[in-house]
């Protein structure tokens, strides 16, 4: 937790008390979903023939099983980007880590190949989204670290192609190939825990709310568009009064959130009016 | 709060931010006459030099507010 008081060089003067977004949780974030990123491609290959046990797989639907990966992260990763501009890069992300656990753990019970087909796709969609979303992530977080960063998910990714190759076999003697599928879904669950929510503001106090403060109506907290532009302001052209360093406190604001700020905030301000 | 829409039109040209005075002094020179007028008084109200009093004026306030909008709006469109 950290406070500052910062006066911009607007007419606002106001104090931030704020968590810091641990850039070590995000990182461990990033780590995690580099994790999932192939593992549900390559566990299922070296056990085929044991899934074949549990119901019939034709070879036109190998073939076809065969054609997913690519078609999946073709498709959902062209349509990732389409969620940021709306959404921001958190939402898609934790959806994205949603469809692959589901995917996985759901293809794991399938009855017929229909069922692990279709889940196939789900689990293989989130895959696509996080293999577009995980870059412009790595460059919001760690824009000074980029290619360090990068290169430590590219070499993860490895590992997610690797191991469960190497684990397929023998976790599937020991348990069946269901557990042994399914159980990679826990690295997309582990993935989850640590990511960012978006951030609320839990109290803001400034000049302007004196006469509200006096007569006891305490503002509660909140989600406001308003407060990317307020925190932006603040980010760009503000000097500290006392405190921490506004940069120690509060996470750079994109121009994107800056402009998602302003469209979700222009039509009450013109309702105001 | 005509104020606050210049300011967010600054904000979205420019990409920087300004005070509400300085929004206003970018602002003004860009708007036809009748709009400019009005935007200024607003501003010296602002600012103490002016008593503002609005009566009367609404219809012009309201195409004010209805410019700015439609100038902001190209610039945050997805």
């Amino acid at each position: 937790m950290c406070e500052t008081e910062i006066g911009t060089d607007t007419d606002q003067r106001f104090h931030v008390t704020t968590v810091k977004q641990s850039r070590l949780l995000v990182l461990i974030a990033i780590i995690f979903v580099s994790l999932n990123l192939r593992s549900a491609l390559t566990a299922p290959a070296a056990i085929f023939d044991q899934i074949k046990a549990s119901f019939p797989i034709s070879d036109t639907a190998r073939g076809i099983i065969g054609m997913l990966p690519p078609m999946s992260f073709a498709l959902f990763g062209w349509l990732a980007p389409l969620l940021v501009p709306k959404h921001g890069l958190d939402k898609p992300i934790l959806l994205a880590l949603g469809m692959i656990f589901l995917g996985i753990v759901g293809r794991s019970l399938s009855i017929n190949v229909w069922m692990y087909s279709l889940l196939s796709i789900v689990c293989l969609g989130g895959i696509g989204m996080c293999n577009a979303l995980l870059p412009p992530i790595i460059k919001q977080h760690f824009p000074n670290r980029f290619g360090l960063v990068t290169s430590i998910y590219t070499s993860l990714i490895y590992v997610s192609a690797g191991l469960p190759s190497l684990l397929a076999v023998p976790l599937t003697q020991a348990v069946g190939w269901r557990v042994s599928t399914g159980s990679w879904a826990v690295f997309a669950l582990i993935a989850v825990v640590p990511w960012h929510f978006p951030p609320r503001i839990e109290f803001m106090c400034g000049k302007w709310f004196r006469a509200q403060f006096e007569k006891g109506e305490i503002p509660v907290a909140t989600d406001d568009p308003d407060l990317a532009l307020l925190l932006a302001q603040a980010e760009r052209n503000s000097i500290t009064l006392s405190g921490s360093k506004v940069e120690e406190v509060l996470d750079h604001i994109p121009w994107i959130d800056i402009q998602r700020a302003m469209r979700d905030s222009l039509p009450g301000l013109m309702a105001s009016i | 709060m005509i104020l606050t829409l210049a300011k967010m039109w600054y904000n979205a040209s420019t990409t920087k931010f300004s005070s509400k005075n300085g929004a206003a002094d970018w602002a003004i020179p860009q708007l036809p006459e009748v709009h400019a007028g009005l935007l200024d008084q607003a501003r010296k109200a602002y600012l103490g030099e002016f008593v503002d009093n609005w009566v009367g004026k609404e219809k012009e306030l309201a195409s004010l507010d209805d410019h700015l909008k439609r100038s902001i709006e190209p610039l945050i469109s997805i």
